[in-house]
């Protein structure tokens, strides 16, 4: 939707002005979610593939043409433009269902999968498993805060080394700039160096964890809850 | 050819209804209906899909607008050429874009 209201706003003055718009943009939405991965194709094809486990039918006769402004509207083209508007509205609803079971929380059980990632909404840094611990601090990090919004991970795979684990900060003495990361703290790798087991312990903020998609097997052994979500997900 | 992987077409249901509005005055009259709800309740929501088309000549705008409100089973195709500047103005008054 982004590039359409773009050409909106080029083609209605009123627009142009407009500067809250009360639109959500689907491929965010389903970014934000999970569903979807930054470097996955978000287009309406792709998305009901990947969310609808449909087929989007799309033919380019159709799609590029000159017709579109021929008054009245050919069957074919007004089916298309049916379509393509049902489709958005499919995959938002479904999105909106399986949400309330892909938000981490404190809450979430132990032992389920989670993806650790780079920022909000952004890149998977590292895999693992909500720890079967939560102490009230790990090495130094707390994790029982007032606002209940930190989780132990047991990380089994990192994605991105020199991600920073934001929460892990550096020591009063300073390791060499070339390995401080920018939010001074320590990255997965330092943490995983430490670590003498195949496994390690990050503290890490629930905004940063979303459920991990890709192991839905894992999800079935550890809730009935996420259980769920993974089969609605994985048979769509 | 994602049929070829065994996925199946998705089809528009019998129960969806394809309504070409094709002036101002009908999109005025159909949007007004359609958030009518909200004028009674200022807390309540009204969620719609929305996408373009456009020629494949077209360098900028778009050429039909579609508009499917969650809460009924009608998809509403506004043909933005006969829509105009007061038709624009009805659905940025209606929060529709």
């Amino acid at each position: 939707m982004k590039g359409d209201l773009t050409r909106l706003k080029k083609q209605f003055n009123q627009l142009a002005g407009q500067s809250s718009f009360n639109i959500i943009d689907l491929k965010d939405y389903i970014l934000r979610r999970g569903i979807l991965q930054r470097k996955e194709s978000g287009s309406l094809v792709a998305l009901v593939e990947k969310v609808l486990g449909l087929y989007l039918p799309k033919d380019d006769a159709i799609r590029k043409n000159e017709q579109w402004e021929v008054i009245p509207l050919a069957p074919e083209l007004l089916h298309y433009a049916a379509l393509d508007v049902y489709a958005s509205r499919l995959i938002f609803e479904r999105a909106t269902n399986i949400a309330p079971f892909d938000q981490v929380t404190v809450q979430t059980p132990p032992g389920t999968m989670v993806a650790l990632l780079i920022q909000s909404g952004g890149n998977v840094a590292a895999y693992g498993r909500i720890s079967k611990t939560q102490p009230a601090s790990l090495g130094g990090v707390r994790v029982r805060v007032p606002t209940k919004s930190r989780l132990v991970v047991d990380v089994d795979k990192v994605v991105i080394p020199s991600a920073a684990a934001i929460l892990h900060l550096l020591p009063q003495s300073p390791l060499p700039s070339s390995q401080k990361t920018k939010a001074g703290a320590f990255t997965l790798a330092q943490l995983q160096a430490a670590s003498s087991t195949d496994t390690f312990a990050v503290v890490a903020p629930v905004k940063l964890l979303t459920f991990d998609h890709q192991n839905p097997v894992c999800c079935f052994l550890s809730s009935a809850i996420i259980f769920s979500n993974c089969i609605l997900f994985s048979e769509l | 050819m994602a049929v070829a992987y065994g996925r199946g077409a998705l089809e528009l249901p019998d129960s969806i209804e394809v309504i070409w509005l094709s002036t101002s005055d009908l999109v005025e009259s159909t949007f007004s209906s359609l958030m009518s709800p909200l004028d009674v309740n200022p807390q309540a929501s009204l969620a719609a899909s929305v996408d373009a088309e456009w020629n494949i000549s077209r360098l900028s705008g778009v050429s039909v607008f579609q508009v499917a409100p969650h809460c009924s089973d009608c998809i509403y195709i506004i043909p933005v050429s006969a829509l105009g500047h007061d038709g624009i103005d009805i659905l940025i008054k209606n929060c529709i874009i």
